[in-house]
């Protein structure tokens, strides 16, 4: 049993690393935000464990044209690396959240038909 | 201890992490790498300053918090991999380690990647060995002798990173017959030296993820070889 549950654990580390990219994107809806900040709300949201993985997935949205980098003096240390939604990545974030809603709700449908027979 | 050379040492920890990072990720082009590596020594310079490092047992929760850097590595290694643009130059030569650097046990913290040395010394104690390894993602194998740099002959395309492999024992092998086996399950592998008054000079003592545990395609192995009995530490 323990085997077979081992061997589900990567088709939900890719589920939650396709969502991943989308909560980074989300994060920056408001405004700009450095690295740090977003792998820190990441991780006390308990969507990462190792911080640094984050950091790949910064580098493939902004190869991807979804986020743009600037840099920012900071008040306290160096100067910090900012983040910020393009409006390709704006357009992206609300399809997946759409796509987002529609699955989820497809997906409880039959979770729940499940449990009730 | 002084707080100034207390500070260096925990420095040098981070240092240490850095390295073993740039070197999981020698297979990304050289501009990425140090992005990355520059982003990630930035992150550890921000949670030390949210929170103070007090010691070593500090830093290391905090490096653990960071990740493996084979964990890192996998994820930059995999967005790469999507859009076929892996380091360009074919890396540093396929050298294979002479054998007498293992049984000596002079080879500590000395890693091997996988497709760069690993199995050339699958013919331990001959001069000529064969080296299968994977090279920009594809498995090549060669035939090597010691000492020497080795072309990689493309065999077939390498399986992609996120397939998990079962970690074998090695336990009780010598360092050549634990690079084998590890090389053939899919794996590198790294090794450290210990002392031990129960195994023989030469052999794997520990092996560090154990026997049977489920990893990453190309994920790291730590084995530990015995130095004999007598102790460093003390």
């Amino acid at each position: 049993m323990q085997y077979m549950v081992q061997s589900r654990a990567p088709q939900l580390a890719q589920m939650r690393k396709g969502a991943l990219e989308y909560c980074v994107l989300a994060l920056l809806r408001d405004g700009e935000r450095y690295g740090f900040e977003l792998v820190r709300e990441l991780s006390n949201a308990e969507l990462v464990t190792s911080e640094g993985t984050i950091y790949p997935l910064l580098s493939r949205l902004r190869a991807d044209g979804a986020v743009e980098t600037s840099w920012r003096e900071s008040t306290q240390g160096p100067p910090r690396r900012y983040y910020k939604l393009t409006a390709e990545g704006k357009a992206s974030l609300d399809f997946f959240a759409v796509e987002w809603q529609r699955f989820c709700q497809a997906v409880n449908g039959i979770l729940a038909v499940g449990a009730g027979q | 201890m002084s707080e100034a050379l207390f500070g260096s040492e925990l420095d040098a920890m981070v240092t240490r992490y850095l390295e073993e990072l740039n070197d999981a990720l020698r297979r990304l082009p050289s501009s990425k790498r140090d992005h990355l590596i520059s982003e990630i020594r930035e992150h550890i310079v921000e949670m030390r300053a949210e929170r103070p490092v007090r010691d070593r047992s500090d830093m290391e929760a905090l490096l653990n918090r960071v990740g493996l850097p084979e964990d890192i590595a996998a994820v930059a290694l995999e967005d790469v991999e999507d859009t076929g643009e892996l380091a360009d130059e074919a890396g540093p030569p396929i050298v294979a380690p002479a054998e007498s650097r293992f049984l000596g046990g002079r080879v500590s913290k000395r890693t091997f990647m996988i497709g760069t040395a690993a199995a050339a010394i699958v013919l331990f104690g001959l001069f000529v060995g064969v080296a299968v390894g994977s090279h920009r993602g594809q498995a090549v194998f060669g035939i090597v002798r010691s000492g020497s740099s080795v072309r990689p002959v493309l065999i077939q395309p390498a399986p992609p990173a996120a397939i998990r492999e079962a970690v074998p024992n090695v336990i009780g092998e010598n360092p050549a017959e634990a690079a084998a086996t590890l090389s053939a399950a899919g794996l590198t592998f790294s090794v450290d030296n210990a002392s031990s008054t129960t195994t023989p000079i030469g052999v794997v003592v520990s092996q560090n993820p154990p026997a049977g545990s489920f990893v990453p395609s190309r994920r790291q192995v730590t084995i530990v070889v015995s130095t004999g009995p007598q102790s460093t530490t003390s």
